[in-house]
C-alpha cells in the first residue's frame, strides 16, 4: 500500500492548561479539546474529521504563516506560525471549546495560533 | 540504558536504570506560590489571573467552599498573609504544618528554586515526584542547579521552573515575558522517590 499523507499533530494552547489538539492523516482526522488542572484531566473531547469538516459541519481549517503570531511571551498561549480557523462553528462544538486566556486572546473569532507538534 | 517512558510533543521523556527520569526542554517561568503572584484589580501582581484559572476551574489559587479566589488580609499577619489585598497562590507541593489558608503552606516561586513536572510524568511511575531531587542542567554553559519539584505542570509542555531557579540561571523570572524558548537548551532530570536536600516526599 502507498501511503500518500503523512500524519501531522498541531497543538493549539488556549489557556495554561487547555487546548485543542488536531491530526490530520490524510483525509482522516481528529480533534481533541482538553482542559486539566493541576490535579488532572477536567474534560476532555473527541471530534472526527473527513476532509477537515466535522459530521455537524465545523470547518477545521490549519495553515502555516510566513512568521509566528505571538500572544504569549513565557507559555506561548495562542501563539506560533500555525493557525487554525474554525468554520462554521457548531453550537455544540463551541460549547466545548476551552477556556481562551483573556490576556492572549485577539479580535478572530473561532481562530487560534499554535505549532505543529509531529 | 534509557528507555522512553512517553513522549511530548514528539520529544522523548526517558527513564534511566537508576529511576530517574529525564528531558529536554523550554524554561517557562511558573510564578506559583509566590503569594503576589496573583491578584485582583486594583492590585499589581506578577502574572495574569487567568494562568491560575477560570471561575470553576481554578488551580493556581486558594478558594472558599463557594469556589471564590481568597483574598490574603491584613488581620492575618505577614506570615500568614504577606500581600494583603492579593489572591495566596498555591503549588501542587503543601508544606505541612499550616492550613490551606496560610502563604506558608506553598512553596515561594520567588524565594524558591523548584521544577515542574508535567502531570502526565507525574502518574507515568509509581514513586512520588513532590519534593523529589532534581537537578536542572543549562546545556549551553553545562552550569547545573540541584533543586526540588514542587509543582504540576501541563501535561503537552516540557519545561517549566520557578522564578527563583531562572533567576539562578540569569534569565529574567517574569511570568509573563521571562524564561527561556529554547526547546534543547535546559535538561530537567528527576529522581521519583528521593528526596531533595529542602524537601521531603509527598
Amino acid at each position: 500500500m502507498i501511503r500518500l499523507f503523512l500524519a501531522a499533530t498541531y497543538l493549539f494552547m488556549l489557556n495554561r492548561f487547555g487546548g485543542i489538539e488536531v491530526t490530520v492523516d490524510g483525509e482522516a482526522g481528529k480533534v481533541r479539546m482538553f482542559q486539566e488542572s493541576k490535579e488532572g484531566e477536567k474534560f476532555v473531547s473527541m471530534v472526527a474529521l473527513k476532509n477537515n469538516v466535522t459530521a455537524d459541519g465545523s470547518l477545521f481549517e490549519i495553515k502555516q504563516l510566513a512568521k509566528p503570531v505571538v500572544n504569549d511571551l513565557n507559555r506561548h498561549i495562542n501563539s506560533g506560525d500555525w493557525r487554525l480557523r474554525i468554520v462554521g462553528a457548531s453550537p455544540a462544538l463551541q460549547a466545548r471549546l476551552p477556556m481562551l486566556a483573556d490576556f492572549a486572546r485577539t479580535d478572530e473569532q473561532f481562530t487560534y495560533y499554535g505549532e505543529k507538534t509531529e | 540504558m534509557s528507555k522512553v517512558l512517553l513522549k511530548i510533543g514528539g520529544v522523548p521523556v526517558y527513564e534511566d536504570d537508576d529511576g530517574s527520569v529525564h528531558w529536554l526542554g523550554e524554561m517557562t517561568i511558573d510564578a506559583d506560590g509566590c503569594p503576589h503572584a496573583y491578584g485582583p484589580e486594583g492590585t499589581k501582581p506578577l502574572d495574569y489571573l487567568a494562568n491560575a484559572g477560570y471561575p470553576g476551574n481554578w488551580w493556581g489559587i486558594v478558594t472558599d467552599a463557594e469556589g471564590i479566589p481568597y483574598v490574603q488580609r491584613t488581620g492575618d499577619g505577614k506570615d500568614r498573609a504577606p500581600w494583603p489585598g492579593y489572591y495566596l497562590s498555591t503549588t501542587a507541593y503543601l508544606v505541612s504544618g499550616y492550613d490551606k489558608f496560610d502563604a506558608r503552606r506553598y512553596v515561594d516561586s520567588e524565594n524558591v528554586c523548584f521544577a515542574v513536572v508535567p502531570g502526565n510524568v507525574r502518574v507515568s511511575v509509581e514513586p512520588k515526584f513532590m519534593g523529589c531531587k532534581t537537578v536542572i542542567t543549562d546545556k549551553n554553559t553545562g552550569h547545573s542547579l540541584e533543586c526540588s519539584c514542587c509543582d504540576v505542570g501541563p501535561s503537552s509542555h516540557l519545561g517549566e521552573a520557578s522564578m527563583a531557579a531562572a533567576e539562578y540561571f540569569n534569565l529574567s523570572p517574569s511570568p509573563k515575558t521571562g524564561g527561556s524558548s529554547d526547546k534543547t537548551r535546559w535538561h530537567y532530570r528527576m529522581w521519583p522517590g528521593v528526596r531533595s536536600r529542602d524537601y521531603p516526599l509527598q
